[in-house]
């Protein structure tokens, strides 16, 4: 498909009409940090900004989706419910759109899961490529997430003032069909591109000691490392880690009755695997009661657990869940601490 | 009724939506477990491998995991065994005879019946393991000619908390079965081998070569009973267990079942040896 040129101005403006017309979601500043909103004109979008607080994930995962609808009574009726509104989200990150993709992997093409296949369908996804690294904690060059070269309806690269438009799907170039100061990209207009691609690749530099491919078998023989235990001292089980990070994806499922006590719906919501609840079975008995295990189990899930079910990063480097931790735990250190103590049982 | 073709029933919008099953019979075994008879409402069959488990649904309450304890041989009617723990138990436990659940499944990869035909089979139940391998001993039994030896070792706490006595007492009659059972403590009339179920192993003859061993009990029973059969020299890749693991969705989205990588909703819950050893949250 053919890729785009667009000034700046007439983008902003083509954004300004799309959101008074359709739901526009961007990355907002709000206080210190930044959110994926509902918008009212461009302008409201954020000019810098580092990965959102929460990622973009959650409007295909929200907090709590309602799966089902019943009504008891003589014949108890039941249907699925489907809730999936249209919405355009913009300036969706390289290393988030990597996530989706690893959901659409497990919740489409593995899963058959109707209710995320849905919201799915009804959502469009505007990219906007990283041109320098947003801060020490991001690792996404490392986890080779900074490049995307699938799963976007459309990508915009920001080259002063005009902006490069990579189409990505049918449904990328039907939006953009509407929007006028826009032209063909000529040779020219890729080669301005390179040259900014050529820019982003020299201010990014390697953060992990590891190649991606190479943290599987690391977390493997590093299951005995004493640096869980010490992990295990300092986590809080707090949970803010998997709340943020888009790769999370883990959920409790319950029921609610309505006050007539003869409707209801079963809905889901997320859960997280660094409480002491989330393995704890009828008897009373949790299968990961220390935390030192959870920590485990979460940065095992991330570098290495998904990628050998679903031969995709599991990790997209985005750096959100050490910018959430209260005591600094950082995929990066773990990582390089394992690293450089391989299958010994000593730390630093 | 038409029955439905099993493919067609499962091809749903929702893989959460349940299918709506009648409970047709209900039997207290003891004073925390009953048993439950079951059909589902479209008629069809459930077309289920012993081993494999159900979500049940009591709308408006929640959602469990449970064992099909009937075999497949038995016809289109199939049979839970439920211990009153917590909301959805307690709430199966009022529904009456007539009543709807919801049943999503059968969930999960069963017995490996394929590999223990021309085999001796040594079935070892802890509890309330029982449960799902009663599902197994009556496949066997009703495929009898299918297999070798079958030797069925029980135990339970006391005898108050022994289940199926009745089908037990059959088994126990029949001279193509070696059934035997254990209590870790004695009440007056009990008459039988006390102690934990690997005191049944003293006066058992296991041919490694040829014997699959298949055990469902709690975490240390697993551990004991999984000693006691590589000490007979059985390969680890024809020991079997099932496992229990909390689990919400039953289908590998939700995370709570995980094994270190292994989905015990999916990829089991039955196992062999061979592939958990290495699992340290296994707890083998
Ligand atoms: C594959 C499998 C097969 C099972 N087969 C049987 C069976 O044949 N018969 C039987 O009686 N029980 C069986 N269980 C256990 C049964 O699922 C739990 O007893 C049941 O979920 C408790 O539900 P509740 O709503 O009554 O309890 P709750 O009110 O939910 O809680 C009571 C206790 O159960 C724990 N719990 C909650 N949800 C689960 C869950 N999904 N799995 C395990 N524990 C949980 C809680 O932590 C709490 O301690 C099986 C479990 C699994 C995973
Ligand atoms: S584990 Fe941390 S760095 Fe990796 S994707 Fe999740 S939040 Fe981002
Ligand atoms: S955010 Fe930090 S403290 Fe909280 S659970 Fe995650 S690792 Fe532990
Ligand atoms: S029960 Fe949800 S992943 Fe296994």
């Amino acid at each position: 498909m053919l890729d785009r040129m667009v000034p700046k101005a007439d983008l902003n403006r083509f954004i300004d009409r799309l959101a008074s017309e359709q739901t526009v979601a961007a990355p907002v500043a709000e206080g210190p940090s930044i959110r994926f909103q509902a918008i009212r004109a461009a302008h409201e979008i954020a000019e810098h900004y580092l990965p959102t607080a929460l990622p973009p994930s959650k409007y295909l995962l929200p907090v709590k989706e309602t799966l089902l609808q019943f009504r008891l009574g003589e014949h108890i009726e039941m249907e699925p419910v489907l809730e999936a509104p249209e919405v355009i989200v913009f300036g969706i990150r390289p290393c988030d759109l990597h996530a989706l993709a690893l959901l659409d992997a497990i919740f489409i093409d593995d899963k058959h899961d109707g209710h995320y296949a849905a919201r799915r369908r009804r959502i469009t996804l505007v990219g906007m490529e990283c041109l320098e690294p947003c801060d020490d904690r991001c690792f996404c060059h490392s986890m080779e997430t900074l490049e995307v070269h699938a799963n976007y309806d459309l990508l915009l690269t920001d080259l002063g003032d005009d902006v490069y438009v990579a189409v990505g799907s049918p449904k990328g170039r039907d939006l953009f069909a509407g929007l006028t100061g826009a032209r063909e990209a000529l040779y020219e207009d890729r080669t301005r591109l390179r040259r900014a691609h050529e820019a982003r690749d020299a201010a990014f530099t390697p953060r992990l000691d590891v190649s991606f491919d190479q943290l599987p078998g690391l977390l493997a023989e590093s299951a005995d490392s004493l640096l869980w235990d010490v992990l295990g001292e300092k986590c809080l089980s707090c949970g803010a880690c998997t709340n943020v990070c888009p790769t999370c994806y883990c959920f409790d499922v319950g029921d609610e009755l309505d006050l007539d006590l003869a409707t209801g719906r079963r809905y889901r919501t997320w859960d997280s695997c660094q409480l002491d609840a989330f393995a704890m079975v009828g008897t009373g008995e949790s299968f990961r009661k220390p935390r030192a295990m959870r920590v485990k189990h979460r940065l095992n899930r991330k570098g290495r657990y998904i990628m050998e079910r679903y031969g995709r990063q599991g990790c997209v480097g985005c750096g959100r869940c050490a910018r959430a931790c209260l005591v600094d735990i950082n995929p990066i250190e773990v990582f390089n601490q394992l690293k450089g103590q391989p299958a010994s049982r000593t730390v630093r | 009724m038409n029955p439905l073709p099993l493919a067609e029933r499962r091809l749903k919008p929702s893989p959460f939506l349940p299918d709506l099953a009648e409970i047709i019979r209900k039997d207290r075994l003891t004073a925390t477990e009953t048993l439950y008879r079951l059909r589902l409402a479209d008629g069809s069959e459930l077309g289920h491998t012993p081993g494999q488990f159900l979500e049940v649904s009591v709308l408006g309450i929640g959602e469990a995991p449970f064992s099909i304890s009937s075999s497949p041989t038995r016809g289109e009617a199939f049979e839970l065994c439920i211990r009153r723990v917590g909301d959805v138990t307690k709430a199966l436990e009022r529904l009456e005879l007539g009543s709807m659940v919801g049943v999503r499944g059968p969930l999960g990869r069963g017995f490996p019946l394929s590999t223990m035909r021309k085999q001796n089979v040594l079935v070892i139940a802890g509890g309330l393991g029982i449960v799902p391998l009663r599902s197994l001993i009556t496949n066997l039994i009703d495929e009898r000619d299918d297999f070798d030896d079958v030797t069925i070792l029980y135990g339970c706490k006391n005898p108050g908390e022994m289940l199926f006595k009745d089908e037990i007492a059959q088994w126990v009659t029949r001279d193509d079965v070696d059934f035997r059972v254990t209590t870790d403590i004695a009440d007056p009339g009990w008459k039988g081998n006390v102690g934990p179920v690997t005191t049944l192993f003293r006066r058992l003859e296991v041919h490694p070569a040829r014997t699959v061993p298949v055990m469902v009990g709690p975490p240390v029973m697993f551990k004991h009973v999984v000693k006691q059969v590589l000490a007979c020299g059985v390969p680890e890749d024809r020991i079997v267990l099932s496992l229990e693991r909390r689990m919400k969705c039953g289908i590998g989205e939700c995370g709570h079942c995980q094994i270190n990588g292994v989905y015990v909703c999916q990829d089991g819950p039955v196992f062999t040896y061979a592939e958990l050893k290495r699992l340290e949250e296994a707890m083998l």
